[in-house]
């Protein structure tokens, strides 16, 4: 589905990612795990164009994306739920779902089922919204698009455990779709991933299913920095 | 009463000074560029019009046909600019703010090769040259009338349409916007060509308001900036209220202080800002 291989990418002078190489089983979830700053939001944002590929292949099924720019990259089914959520702050949750919405099996209406807060908040603008609020909406404006491959960087940073909750239940619904998912909080990563990687320096480093990663704890504190 | 005639004269500069300045904002929102040939473009209306009719009255008809005319010119003038300074998107402003003055400086001392160096202004068409309610004139209201036509058009489209959403959008983020599969380019290139129209639009409105002469493109120009300035960059709500009180702040301005009208424009400015740093509706960020 998504093979990703040595690829390298950077801000400037400066690399972060070190040829990154990864694959992801179709209709499969994968957890990135790793630090903060070792390059995760770098690997997503060269992953849809926003960071542009210094070396290194992107294939989606039979299409190349290195090199593509993100509305190309965007047009071959890849959206991205960015870190910080990123919401249109001056339109309102309905119109940011309508400007969204393309051909294929996602609606408004079906947005608005998986997410019924959002659906009471609909003639709100996006910088009225609580952050889970947000989220929801980032989340809706991207699946609006059909994705064969979805991006999710951090989705869970700043929320209230609740909302957090809320958040992994709609993901695990997502079953069957391709998703990258990266984060921090370990409890949503293992509830909606099937598979988990760990990225160190730029490289992933680890590789294993969602369930011997639960039987490792000494990988969740190498590569996390936590105990469990 | 003359103090109320300048208020409604005032009302009628302000009408003309937003649908100059709404595009300016716009443009400068979008691209990040500050399009300082905009009074130029202002000017290319005006003396469009003035070449093609003169200074004589013309039928209502004939003035509406020039005024499409210079829509027409201002949507070319407009894919020229846009042309011009897409190898500078993401340079500095200082390059942008040399580029656009360069190509404001070339574009009106054409028009005034093409015409001449002197004073000229457009007579108000047959039907609108008489005055209403005993001797206020007729053109007047209805600049102020199309004034209010096209602002609430504006606020339409940009509030209530989908192209409207896009538009703010692409204001708000427009990776994200990309990141969904629009052509966020496009969109740039709508809105200044809207915003290029409605400038040269604008010229052919304030031809039988402000007389054409050398130097009229830097006049317009610097009220258009202190109106988005003191509204807020990137705001048509912000260039609507801006228009009215730079207009009522000028026209009140030459009628009770002349010697210190100029002044007194800076210093309202002044005011807004120590106020409220980012305008009257522009984005704390
Ligand atoms: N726009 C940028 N310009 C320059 N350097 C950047 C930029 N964005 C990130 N970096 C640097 O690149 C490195 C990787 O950053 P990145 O945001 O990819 O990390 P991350 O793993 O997503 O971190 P976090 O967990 O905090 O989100 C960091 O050293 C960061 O300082
Ligand atoms: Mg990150």
């Amino acid at each position: 589905m998504l093979t990703v291989e040595a690829l390298t990418s950077g801000y400037g002078q400066g690399q972060v990612l070190h040829e990154a190489a990864m694959e992801l089983p179709p209709g499969k979830a994968v957890a990135v795990l790793g630090r903060n700053g070792v390059g995760k939001t770098t690997f997503v944002h060269t992953l849809m164009g926003l960071v542009k590929p210094w070396s290194g292949s992107i294939r989606l099924g039979d299409d190349e994306l290195a090199g593509l720019d993100t509305r190309q990259i965007a047009r071959h089914g890849v959206r991205i739920v960015p870190q910080g959520r990123r919401v249109y702050r001056s339109l309102t949750v309905e119109e940011t779902l309508a400007i969204s919405s393309g051909p294929g099996e996602w609606t408004i209406e079906r947005v608005y089922e998986l997410f019924p807060s959002l659906a009471a908040r609909r003639g709100h603008r996006g910088d009225q919204l609580s952050g889970g609020e947000q989220e929801m909406l980032a989340i809706g404006r991207a699946l609006l698009g059909n994705p064969r491959l979805l991006l999710l960087d951090e989705p869970s940073e700043g929320l209230a455990p609740l909302v957090v909750e809320e958040l992994g239940r709609a993901l695990s619904s997502l079953e069957g779709m391709s998703i990258i998912l990266v984060e921090q909080n370990l409890h949503l990563a293992v509830a909606v991933a099937d598979e988990v990687r760990c990225m160190v320096k730029g490289s992933f480093v680890y590789q294993a299913t969602t369930a011997e990663f639960r039987r490792d704890p000494a990988a969740a504190k190498e590569y996390l920095g936590v105990g469990s | 009463m003359s103090l109320l005639v300048t208020a409604f004269d005032g009302i009628a500069f302000g009408c003309l000074l937003f649908v100059l300045a709404v595009g300016l904002t716009m443009i400068f929102g979008l691209l990040d560029v500050l399009n300082l040939a905009h009074g130029a473009l202002y000017m290319a209306g005006g003396y469009l019009a003035f070449l093609v009719i003169g200074e004589v009255p013309t039928s209502l008809a004939v003035f509406i046909g020039v005024a499409l005319l210079a829509v027409v010119a201002g949507l070319v003038l407009g894919g020229g600019l846009s042309v011009a300074i897409r190898p500078l998107t993401r340079r500095g402003h200082l390059d942008q703010a040399l580029l656009t003055m360069g190509l404001a400086i070339l574009l009106s001392e054409f028009l005034l090769q093409v015409a001449d160096r002197g004073f000229h202004s457009l007579a108000a068409p047959r039907g609108l040259d008489g005055s209403i309610a005993g001797s206020y004139p007729a053109y007047r209201v209805a600049v102020i009338v199309a004034g209010l036509a096209i602002a609430g058009a504006t606020f339409w489209i940009f509030e209530r349409t989908r192209a409207g959403a896009l538009v703010r959008a692409a204001v708000d983020d427009p990776e994200m916007l990309a990141a969904s599969g629009v052509n966020v380019r496009r969109i740039r290139l709508s809105v200044v060509l809207a915003g290029c129209a409605l400038a040269t639009l604008a010229g052919v409105l304030g031809g039988p308001l402000l007389n054409l002469r050398a130097g009229l493109d830097t006049e317009v120009l610097v009220l258009a900036l202190i109106v988005i300035v003191v509204g807020g960059l990137a705001s048509i709500r912000g260039a609507a209220l801006g228009a009215l009180l730079i207009g009522q702040v000028q026209t009140l301005g030459v009628a009770l202080v002349p010697e210190l009208a100029a002044y007194l424009l800076f210093a309202v400015m002044a005011a807004v800002l120590l106020w409220r740093p980012a305008g009257l509706f522009g984005r704390a960020t």
